[in-house]
């Protein structure tokens, strides 16, 4: 993990303030948990963090280094989404291991990774199964069927990103903060 | 009134107004069938005709005192032997094929690429680009065969199936980028967001990510292009006029109406060949067919 600082940090959307000069420190293995009202501007923040949303001024540190000008996935960031963000067309494994593949980590490498982190989230039966793919619509509706379908893909989002074990990993307004290990 | 009597008299509006339901839904599928009914008879009657005269011998065709819904004579494959023998048919079919094969795949790869970039990728008159691509679709093609004519000429493409290659995108390409886009847009932003941050470029997005889940609306779209491509008319009649670079819908009215006479077997059968691909292609994908085009008309 690395510390993640932001410095006057604004977003506007238009004329419309987002975020107002946030000041933040977060020294590293932290774990801090951003709480308001809706449209507050938590996610804008943890987006800006992650490189999903330009910054309009301020300055945003990861491990000391500026980063407002790299892209995500030089920023060494996971996040996970609100509404999990699985590729519905991909099985467990490969929604797990598709960043790993993309930064071209060996296949033993990989197997090892999402077991490890399959095993921790107790998702290793899902491993071989997909979401269900319905991708005309949100998806809010790619269960895997069954009350505990939030738990898994929850689980099965958060190993992703966590087996990229990155310097900084966002979670977005978690649903079920009570049911996940990290 | 009592608990027990306002209970009662609840449970018996609830199943009033259950009956009157179940009524509607009933008077509802009547009406339906009864129109589908008609729709169905309306329209299959043409192919009905179609199969039927190309199983008939010349003598029957022509013999007026017969039935034309009904095989008198016994079934014959006479005009089919005689079409794929004694005439270019084959070579009409050959020519379609390419043409469509090549059309597809040229539309496919604007389309996919245009729509993935219009739909997904905000930029300043990304959505005036997008109007304005779906408006070159409302053009009819019977108003662009003169200007393409000229183009067509210039490349030395006049009276050769290449230039359909040239000049069928024309159709396909406005209508399935249009399709693609509206896919495109009904997937998830957070997907492309999570492909971000695992480190996929916009190449390995769309290829990784978009294409194989917007899988049905690209199967839908490769359809449309598909039939535009198997079934143009216009296009091929102005600009093609030796049978060996004829395609099928041309080439078989073509060689087999000479003057007022028509081989009216030979012509039945041909169209019942030509037909048979798309028949099939829609049989087996229909449901990606409904699944693309219908996609964003819902949000989940």
């Amino acid at each position: 993990m690395a510390e993640v600082s932001l410095c006057n940090v604004v977003k506007l959307f238009d004329n419309v303030e987002a975020v107002r000069s946030i000041n933040l420190d977060i020294p590293d293995n932290e774990f801090v948990v951003l709480v308001g009202p809706s449209g507050c501007g938590k996610s804008t923040t943890l987006r800006m963090i992650a490189g999903l949303e330009e910054v309009t001024s301020g300055e945003i540190y990861i491990g000391g280094e500026i980063v407002n000008d790299r892209p995500p996935k030089d920023r060494d960031i996971a996040m996970v989404f609100q509404n999990y963000a699985l590729y519905p067309h991909m099985t467990a494994y490969e929604n797990m291991s598709f960043g790993l593949k993309l930064r071209k980590f060996s296949k033993d490498e990989i197997r090892s990774r999402v077991d490890t982190a399959a095993r921790i989230l107790d998702i290793t039966e899902l491993l071989d199964r997909k979401p269900k793919a319905c991708p005309a619509v949100s998806a809010s509706a790619w269960p895997w069927g069954g009350r505990s379908c939030v738990i898994q893909r929850s689980s099965c989002s958060t190993s992703r990103c966590r087996i990229s074990t990155p310097s900084c990993a966002c979670r977005c307004v978690p649903r079920l903060s009570g049911c996940i290990k990290w | 009134m009592s608990s027990a009597a306002v209970a009662a008299h609840g449970a018996g509006q609830g199943l009033g107004l259950r009956a009157s339901l179940s009524r509607n839904r009933r008077w509802a599928l009547i009406a339906s069938y009864f129109f589908l009914v008609i729709f169905a008879i309306f329209f299959l009657i043409p192919p009905y005709y179609m199969i039927v005269t190309a199983f008939k011998s010349d003598a029957e065709v022509a013999r007026m005192a017969t039935n034309p819904w009904i095989i008198s004579d016994g079934v014959t494959l006479d005009q089919f032997r005689i079409l794929l023998t004694q005439t270019a048919f084959l070579t009409f079919f050959k020519n379609t094929i390419v043409v469509t094969v090549c059309v597809v795949a040229i539309t496919m790869v604007v389309s996919v690429l245009a729509a993935f970039s219009l739909g997904r990728m905000k930029f300043w008159g990304s959505s005036i680009l997008a109007t304005g691509i779906f408006l070159t679709y409302l053009v009819p093609d019977t108003l662009l065969f003169i200007p393409l004519f000229q183009i067509v000429k210039a490349l030395g493409l006049l009276n050769s199936y290449w230039g359909m290659v040239l000049v069928y995108p024309t159709l396909t390409v406005p209508f399935c980028t249009w399709i693609m886009i509206g896919y495109f847009q009904s997937i998830p932003k957070e997907l492309d967001e999570a492909a971000l941050i695992d480190g996929a470029g916009h190449l390995q997005m769309l290829t990784k990510i978009f294409i194989p889940v917007a899988l049905p609306g690209i199967i839908a779209a490769m359809i449309f292009a598909f039939t535009v491509s198997w079934a143009a008319f216009v296009y091929p009649m102005a600009f093609l006029y030796s049978a060996d670079q004829q395609v099928l819908t041309v080439g078989t009215v073509t060689s087999l109406i000479r003057g007022d006479v028509y081989k009216w077997g030979m012509l039945m059968a041909g169209a019942l060949m030509a037909a048979a691909p798309p028949l099939l292609i829609y049989a087996f994908l229909m449901d990606y067919y409904i699944a693309g085009l219908t996609a964003g008309a819902t949000k989940g």
